[in-house]
């Protein structure tokens, strides 16, 4: 037996999902084609910062210190910081570039 | 006369005699060689002159400007080759890592924590938490699930584990500005519940009096957040929500008139109710971030006349690094209020303490976290080190049942044993009136996983 408690958490996620399909569906349909070429493509270079704006470095301390030590860029592997970036980008509300300029440069400075 | 040319001949024939005698002295013996072995002297003199000439030869171009010039230009190219070769290593890593499915883009993270506390008047008490968190993404979606594995053995009562859902939810990012998302997630109402609160983040081991009492953690809903930079060093970030909402507390005589928050809560009343809300908030350094929050719904359980609660709060989070102190400030502010429509509990009285009327329902609390590290240290023993001090309360009306003020100070000493790990011990200070007022003394460590 599903207790009530099951059963609204999994509607919710379920109804969550049917909205978010829908969403992606209609964004993305136009310029899949495009996405899944541009994938394999190497990633473009990181634009350099706007004059008066902080460097990568500086950037990812000063972003991440806020709430919590910043990790050293040899935590996580490149395809783990990108979740990691994604996830804290929700969670942090960072911006798009922001959070661009971090991934990029933790990638950069990853030894893994 | 001839005597005399007989003296001088003898006197001239002996001086060039001793003269031939000391030239004799002063030459090298004379050495005879076989004719065979003069023939090899001869051969090996031709052979060392010939070698010397090619040496000479070969040494007189290094010497030439034109070819180190050219030299030069060999290590260039060869750098360049190593370089290009190093690019195209690095390149076909970032592929295969970027490209690659299945587990790459799932991640295991989350924290945990082990504590010893002692509550003034209570027996001491071990707990532990687990808390993994999974997150997996495929482009633009991401999916969050966590839960938390607790237990907590009590002295006083028997010992449990308690299994609870913290979050189920998936965003999808729509464009830079936008991302829509939804499931069981993090209320983003103020910071703590959703940035601040797992235990290798918190610098002290509890929460604030507020954020356990009367604030939104985590419900079912859907959310729409984003945000946007102003300046360079500036952004502005919303999120709007529509949830569940809070449940009032009605069957409970020592608390009716509180809101409960805590969809995990066995008998929590999903009603018809929804609660919408939502946080603005403002980053003009990265260092620093300002934020309101708003929240309002019927909060009234099944059975139970429409009851509207509106909850605000605004929130501070500011931390930076000072060459000037050597080390780093982190300053934490919140303040909650919330405001419940009157309403008459236990109108028949089947419950036994009513009919009760609560008017004025509003309650409030909030908290001020200070803390130091003093990371440029030249002593490097203390770099680890954070002493802390918090300052929090929570005032409920004394009209409605349960109604109280409560105080605390607290103060901690961190020790970081690695950027996620911390080691905690803090003493909390309680004044409660009416009381009782319990002290307590807590120990932690906490861990990021």
């Amino acid at each position: 037996m599903v207790s009530r408690k099951t059963h609204v958490v999994f509607s919710g996620l379920l109804a969550a999902g049917v909205l978010l399909l829908a969403v992606a569906g209609c964004a993305t349909q136009a310029d899949w084609n495009r996405q899944t070429l541009l994938a394999t493509q190497p990633a473009p270079p990181p634009a350099p910062p706007a004059a008066g704006s902080l460097g990568a470095a500086e950037l990812w301390v000063q972003t991440c210190n806020r709430c919590h030590n910043a990790h050293p860029a040899n935590t996580y592997s490149n395809a783990q910081w990108q979740v990691i970036i994604q996830h804290m980008r929700l969670r942090a509300a960072l911006t798009a570039d922001d959070a661009r300029r971090i991934e990029a440069y933790l990638k950069a400075s990853n030894v893994h | 006369m001839k005597r005399r040319h007989y003296f001088l001949a003898t006197a001239v024939l002996g001086c060039t005699l001793s003269l031939g005698l000391a030239r004799a002295a002063d030459a090298p013996p004379t050495v005879t060689l076989p004719r065979a072995d003069y023939e090899k002297l001869l051969q090996r003199m031709d052979a060392m002159e010939q070698e010397m000439a090619q040496l000479k030869k070969a040494q007189k171009p290094a010497a030439t400007p034109a070819t180190a010039a050219d030299m030069q230009q060999s290590l260039a190219e060869t750098k360049e080759v190593v370089d290009d070769l190093v690019k195209q290593m690095k390149h076909v890593q970032e592929q295969a890592n970027e490209t690659s499915v299945g587990l790459e883009h799932l991640l295991i993270a989350g924290d945990a924590y082990v504590e010893f506390d002692k509550f003034k008047g209570h027996n001491s008490n071990f707990s532990a938490r687990f808390s993994p968190m999974f997150l997996y993404q495929q482009e633009r979606l991401l999916v969050e699930a966590g839960f938390d594995a607790t237990l907590n053995a009590d002295g006083a009562e028997s010992a449990k584990t308690t299994i609870s859902l913290n979050k189920a939810d998936a965003s999808y990012i729509v464009n830079d500005y936008v991302t829509v998302g939804g499931g069981f997630f993090p209320v983003p109402f103020g910071q703590y519940h959703t940035r601040l609160d797992p235990k290798w983040i918190n610098p002290l081991p509890d929460d604030p009096l507020v954020w356990g009492n009367q604030a939104p953690n985590a419900a079912l809903g859907a959310f729409v957040t984003g945000a946007v930079p102003v300046c360079t060093q500036s952004s502005i970030n919303y999120c709007l929500y529509v949830t569940d909402g809070p449940e009032l507390v009605t069957q409970d005589p020592g608390n009716a008139g509180a809101l409960r928050f805590d969809a995990n809560h066995n008998d929590f009343d999903v009603h018809e109710g929804k609660a919408y809300g939502g946080r603005l908030g403002f980053v003009p350094w990265h260092f620093v971030e300002v934020g309101y929050s708003i929240q309002y719904g019927n909060a009234a359980p099944s059975g139970m006349s429409t009851t509207t609660a509106l909850v605000q709060a605004v929130d501070l989070d500011f931390t930076r690094t000072y060459e000037q102190i050597a080390g780093m400030v982190t300053l934490r502010a919140d303040w909650v209020w919330s405001s419940v429509q009157d309403a008459v509990y236990d109108p028949t009285g089947t419950l036994g303490y009513g009919p009760l009327t609560v008017n004025d329902n509003n309650r409030n609390g909030g908290s001020a976290l200070l803390a130091y590290r003093p990371t440029l240290s030249s002593l490097k023993f203390l770099r680890d080190f954070e002493p802390v001090v918090r300052y929090d309360w929570f005032d409920t009306p004394l009209s409605a049942p349960g109604g109280a003020h409560e105080d605390r100070i607290t103060v901690g000493l961190d020790y970081w044993l690695n950027p996620r790990a911390v080691l905690k011990v803090a003493y909390e200070f309680d004044h409660r009136t009416p009381g009782p007022s319990v002290d307590a003394l807590m120990v932690q460590l906490g861990l990021g996983l």
